[in-house]
């Protein structure tokens, strides 16, 4: 028995993992990161291969799926997992990653902050989460999209696209009945002015293909920070696979090596942490409660803008979105407008009743004048398990669907928005739907901070009855509000490695 | 002195050709059957001399005489698989492949199916375990043309419209030679992690889309469908028993077509080291045809509807895309090659998907993505008289839509 291999061995190399390490190296601690990826992709490609992909798997039809899965860069990143993980969706599409870097492979980029209100039920006081927000914030580089004619109070800004400003002007000058409703510009993790191995954002609009400037913030970039430590040590194509305790703990990998250090920090991703943690849950009959987001998608027509020319932007959010539909303090939801002139013009194509030359005559005449809303809902309008199948072994199932009286909520909240929309221009054309549970990829809940029994965590993520064992990616927020919740994951992440960072380094013998 | 294999069902499409390739590559093979080798057949008790001293046994002897829901001292392929695996076991020899079918499931619609699942369950619990390993073989093609392989090929040639069932269902078509190869390394190869092995491809595609591929292959144009229910087709071998003077056909067949959902085999080919050819371009070959020139004369008139100056880079691209999707060729007549406007008369709206020209020309859009200038649009009139002459079009469109579906 050698002795153990680092301080802390930190398991998934997305959001949650890069964060919890910065702390941790930077008091010196040892760090072994176990990634289920490796570099390759990263390089800088053609568009081609952004587009096609390396070889051709673009070329095949169109799956129905949203613009957004289909490209080969969300592929490459989803792909893996799905075939591995041993995972499996009833009524629930499971979305995870084996990629370096995780999900942020192909994340929105949507920064929110969390309030007080929306803590209250935490173990935690909202000055640290605050003050971990402004570590995260200062590391990713953050840019507020702005209507260039208006001069930002000192604050990085990208160019409002042409349309999302109109919007959002109008918005401005016809007030909402109520203040329920509220439309600001969105913030992005995207860079507006470059930094060391970043450039700043090009206005290319090709984002959906996988940013080759490096301005979208990706954690596969913090990694090369974090490499230069002499404390932090990155393994690839270690899938981990188990975890098992003795006088530390002993990660094993899908290659049959293992690794022990006297902490573990778990940084999977809600599923990836759940599979991992398998053995050591008691699931039981009702498994375990996943909270996820129900997502809507929204297409809507701002006739003002036919026939106008886009103005360069990114294909990321414009405009953020909050509505009141309750009294409750979570009875809100948060979403996002984007442009669809900038996206892939070929997914809504295969839509149209017009032959493609027609179609695509047509898309691009009313392209720039087309909005999609995407609106998301809180955590507790979801009603998704994870449950183990004894007879399969290690499988996990995630059985999804929403809370009781969802169905009416929605309806409510679609008036709602009818009325807003209508308020604002904007004409909602037929097609809104209502996302299969799972692809909204907002996980979270499954392993509680400050509940008791065995599937809850401390204040700092210790998993109940399992000391050494942390746990730092959403599936430790004891709450979903319908907030952008990966900035949330990655400044707890943040906080939670400060506190293991300032605790005595256990002296393993 | 060559190390020695055992092979069953040695005369049969699959068993000529694993014989063939184990000799190529040095191995002294002894043929288990009814006309050559060693007198046996399924059932037999081999004798342990013909077994001892092998390295290694393939047993994919059928017998189809037998009753089909038999118990299973009675059903001679079950007892007599047993049998023999048994006595491999007892001689030594130290791994024994029995092919199976990706039809065996406990409750396959067809017998074979349900009997093949059955020897699998048995030859789990019997004492030969050990040395078993099970290969579930998908649709297997190529090669001579016998078996279910040269009935389907023959079915494909007969003309452009063929009643079918089945025709959603996913089939996994792999080469005689990468079956041969895959059943070669499971005999021969050391200790393997798994005990069921899959040999098919990973992608299913629908049967009719592997009919397609067939007729092309042969140097014939379209296929079109007439689908027919299960139970019409039932019906209908009901009646050849009962009419005079038509030939029987086997129920058995036609719940074989009907078929079963497709089975993952990544890790079995890895494992192997099989990387499957694509059977379009390998059947093409074999029957002495090449589509290169046609199919690429089509990619560049499809390219030139889309008022798109092909480059060579797209030219390539459509072409292999259209060539995975089984679109080529299509069949796009000498006067649309020559002048690609054509097209217009017959292009399907483009959400009609299942539309084979449709998905040709969404092809022949992605491809030509990558270098789409950013920003580079149809004026206001182009785009109005590209509509309008769409909307003025269709009903000629509704008329002669059929023509490349």
């Amino acid at each position: 028995m050698n002795g153990p291999d680092a301080d802390f061995i930190i398991i998934g190399s997305g959001p949650a993992g890069v964060s919890a390490a910065f702390p941790l190296i930077a008091a010196g601690r040892r760090v072994l990161m176990l990634d289920g990826g490796d570099d390759a992709g990263s390089q800088e490609e053609s568009r081609s291969v952004r587009v096609l992909g390396s070889n051709l798997e673009s070329l095949r039809t169109d799956d129905g799926s949203s613009p957004k899965l289909q490209t080969p860069a969300a592929r490459g990143i989803l792909e893996p997992f799905r075939r591995q993980s041993g995972i499996t969706g009833d009524g629930f599409i499971p979305i995870g990653s084996l990629a370096r870097g995780g999900l942020s492979n192909i994340w929105g980029a949507q920064i929110s902050y969390l309030d007080a209100e929306d803590i209250a039920n935490w173990p935690i006081d909202i000055a640290s989460l605050q003050r971990s927000y402004e570590h995260v914030a200062k590391r990713i580089g953050i840019s507020r999209n702005a209507d260039v004619a208006i001069d930002a109070d000192g604050e990085p800004v990208l160019p409002l696209g042409a349309t999302a400003a109109h919007v959002l002007h109008r918005h401005q000058a016809v007030k909402p009945a109520d203040g329920s409703f509220r439309l600001f510009p969105a913030v992005n993790a995207i860079l507006s002015a470059a930094r060391p191995g970043r450039a700043a954002c090009d206005l290319r609009d090709d984002c959906l293909y996988g940013c080759p400037t490096g301005a979208i913030y990706n954690s596969r970039r913090d990694l090369l920070l974090l490499r230069k430590s002499p404390h932090f040590r990155l393994l690839d194509n270690m899938q981990a696979i188990s975890l098992t305790h003795s006088s530390g703990w002993t990660v094993g990998t899908a290659d049959g090596s293992s690794f022990s250090a006297p902490r573990i920090i778990l940084a999977a991703g809600v599923l990836g942490t759940a599979a991992l943690l398998a053995d050591l849950l008691p699931f039981g009959e009702q498994g375990l409660r996943l909270l996820n987001s129900p997502t809507l998608a929204v297409p809507l027509l701002c006739p003002p803008r036919l026939l106008r020319s886009p103005t360069p932007t990114h294909s990321l959010a414009q405009l953020g979105l909050s509505l009141r539909y309750g009294s409750g303090a979570s009875d809100y939801v948060t979403g996002a407008i984007y442009e669809v002139g900038t996206l892939p013009a070929q997914s809504f194509i295969n839509r149209m009743p017009l032959g493609r030359k027609a179609g695509r005559a047509a898309f691009e005449l009313i392209g720039s004048s087309l909005l999609v809303g995407t609106i998301y809902y809180p955590g507790d309008q979801s009603h998704s398990y994870i449950r183990r199948d004894e007879t399969a072994g290690k499988r996990l199932t995630v059985r999804g669907g929403f809370a009781d009286g969802f169905g009416l909520r929605d309806e409510t909240l679609k008036k709602m928005l009818r009325r807003e929309w209508k308020r604002l221009g904007l004409i909602q054309l037929p097609g809104a739907s209502l996302a299969e549970p799972g692809i909204d990829a907002h996980f979270a809940g499954t392993l509680p901070m400050g509940a008791a029994g065995p599937f809850g965590t401390s204040s700092d993520g210790e998993l109940n009855l399992h000391p050494g064992l942390y746990v730092v990616d959403g599936s430790i927020l004891p709450d979903l509000s319908s907030k952008y919740v990966t900035m949330t994951i990655m400044a707890n992440a943040d906080r939670i490695a400060h506190r293991l960072a300032e605790t005595e380094a256990n002296s393993a013998l | 002195m060559a190390p020695r294999l055992i092979i069953t069902g040695s005369t049969g499409y699959i068993g000529a050709r694993l014989v063939a390739m184990a000799r190529e590559r040095g191995f002294d093979v002894v043929e288990l059957g009814r006309r050559l080798g060693p007198a046996w057949r399924i059932g037999d008790e081999p004798a342990a001399s013909d077994l001892e001293g092998a390295i290694g046994l393939v047993h994919l002897a059928h017998s189809w005489a037998t009753p089909p829901e038999a118990a299973e001292e009675e059903n001679v392929n079950i007892s007599g698989t047993l049998k023999l695996a048994e006595a491999a076991k007892a001689a030594g020899v130290p791994r024994f492949v029995f092919a199976s079918s990706t039809s065996s499931r406990r409750e396959a619609l067809n017998v074979y199916g349900r009997t093949k699942f059955r020897i699998e369950e048995h030859l789990a619990a019997c004492k030969a375990a050990p040395i078993v390993r099970i290969a579930r073989i998908g649709l297997v093609y190529g090669g001579p043309r016998t078996a279910m392989y040269g009935l389907m090929a023959k079915l494909a040639a007969l003309s452009p419209i063929l009643p079918m069932i089945g025709l959603s269902r996913k089939v996994q078509p792999i080469h005689l030679d990468e079956v041969a190869a895959g059943l070669l390394a499971l005999a021969t190869g050391e200790n393997q992690p798994l005990k069921t092995f899959v040999l098919a491809p990973e992608k299913p595609i629908s049967f009719a889309a592997w009919l397609r591929i067939l007729r092309r292959g042969q140097g014939k144009g379209n296929l079109h469908f007439i689908p027919v229910p299960l139970t019409a087709a039932l019906l209908a071998c009901r009646m050849t028993k009962l009419l005079p003077l038509i030939p029987t056909v086997d129920p058995e067949r036609v719940l074989g077509l009907a078929g079963a959902a497709p089975m993952e085999s990544s890790e079995s080919l890895r494992l192997l080291k099989l990387n499957l050819a694509d059977p379009a371009p390998t059947l093409a070959g074999e029957f002495g045809q090449t589509h290169e020139e046609p199919s690429r004369r089509e990619a560049q008139a499809l390219l030139r509807y889309l008022g798109i100056a092909p480059t060579e880079i797209q030219l390539q691209r459509l072409c292999e895309g259209l060539r995975r999707e089984g679109l080529s060729p299509l069949g796009l007549s000498p006067a649309m090659i020559r002048h690609p406007g054509l097209l217009a008369l017959f292009e399907p709206p483009a959400n009609r998907t299942r539309h084979r020209l449709a998905q040709a020309l969404y092809l022949a859009d992605l491809a030509s993505e990558p270098e789409r200038a950013s920003g580079k649009k149809v004026g206001f009139f182009g785009a109005m008289l590209a509509i309008s002459s769409d909307v003025l079009l269709f009903p000629l469109r509704v008329l002669l839509a059929g023509r490349y579906r």
